[in-house]
């Protein structure tokens, strides 16, 4: 792990355990209703402060939390185009598939790759230091993969250009 | 007119919705004269080579009523104050601190954070956060969260 790596991700996951205090709390505008307050912005005196976590310029957390759920955006390292691209498309192929993976938000936030919608509902279900480590699982992993990934694509790209090529050697 | 239907009347019922000045806490204006003159003073503490004072300083008594270029202001000479101090330091430094000076320090560490200027120096930020946390415990970030006094 690198140097920055672990302060950033400990200082994720003790925000994130200190946001996820959630309880259930019906809409206030709405009989019977029951949003997720952070998504709808309507009664402000339960909205907390968002606060962001930032590892550099381009590498950062946003967490927004509320009565009862917290948002949570991460802007993923991108360094180049390529990353850029490989960016896009995992977080597309994770996103289209937000119904089987509940707390994964279907668009992400503006400025930011992805998104996590935790609601009290998922603080039910689910242990809520396990949801913790998973976030920050993620975010360690998803660096790797996109390296891993970029690593692949430049071995194949180079691959197939010599197979291509040699018929001119 | 546009679509009567999407119109939120509820907006428009004073019993129903809180004011933003009904939310926040009322602080006492701080003239930007005051703050610079504060900076001005922590930045003699950092030259005379007492980073822990000056830290001392500015986090006793933060400008919550400054409007927001004092408050930038304010915020660089924090953050130049906390890389003032050594790495070897800052366990300590944070021990000296009082409980309202900790919860203070994160107030700022995380808007250094979320600015721009603060960005390229989260290493220094991280690395202070996560002795702050080490000391204070989580219930500075919580009290983070819900101060709706800002820094």
């Amino acid at each position: 792990m690198s140097q920055t790596l672990r302060p950033y991700l400990t200082a994720v996951r003790f925000s994130l355990n200190a946001a996820l205090c959630v309880e259930n709390f019906s809409s206030q505008i709405v009989e019977r209703h029951n949003y997720p307050e952070v998504e709808n912005k309507k009664t402000k005196e339960i909205l907390l402060n968002p606060l962001v976590i930032s590892r550099n310029e381009n590498e950062h957390v946003l967490i927004e939390p509320s009565i009862n759920s917290v948002r949570i955006s991460i802007k993923i390292k991108q360094s180049d185009e390529i990353e850029h691209i490989l960016v896009d498309k995992f977080t597309r192929f994770l996103t289209k598939r937000a119904e089987n993976f509940l707390i994964l938000r279907r668009a992400p936030i503006k400025g930011y790759d992805i998104s996590f919608l935790l609601t009290n509902y998922h603080n039910e279900i689910m242990m809520k230091h396990k949801l913790v480590d998973f976030i920050i699982e993620f975010m360690e992993d998803v660096d790797k993969e996109i390296s891993e990934m970029k690593l692949f694509l430049n071995s194949r790209a180079r691959f197939v250009a010599e197979a291509y090529l040699s018929v001119f050697d | 007119m546009e679509d009567w239907r999407r119109i939120d009347i509820d907006a428009y019922d004073p019993d129903f919705t809180l004011r933003p000045e009904e939310l926040q806490p009322a602080v006492p204006e701080v003239p930007t004269e005051v703050v610079e003159q504060k900076v001005q003073q922590a930045r003699t503490l950092v030259s005379q080579g007492k980073a822990i004072d000056a830290l001392k300083f500015l986090l006793q008594d933060p400008p919550y009523g400054a409007d927001s270029v004092a408050k930038d202001i304010y915020l660089l000479q924090v953050i130049e104050t906390l890389s003032s101090v050594k790495q070897s330091d800052i366990s300590s430094t944070i021990g000296e601190l009082d409980a309202d000076q900790q919860d203070v320090l994160v107030k700022y560490l995380y808007k250094g954070m979320g600015s721009g200027e603060g960005r390229k120096q989260s290493g220094i930020l991280l690395n202070w956060f996560d002795k702050t946390i080490e000391v204070a415990g989580e219930g500075s970030i919580v009290r983070y969260l819900s101060d709706k006094r800002f820094v």
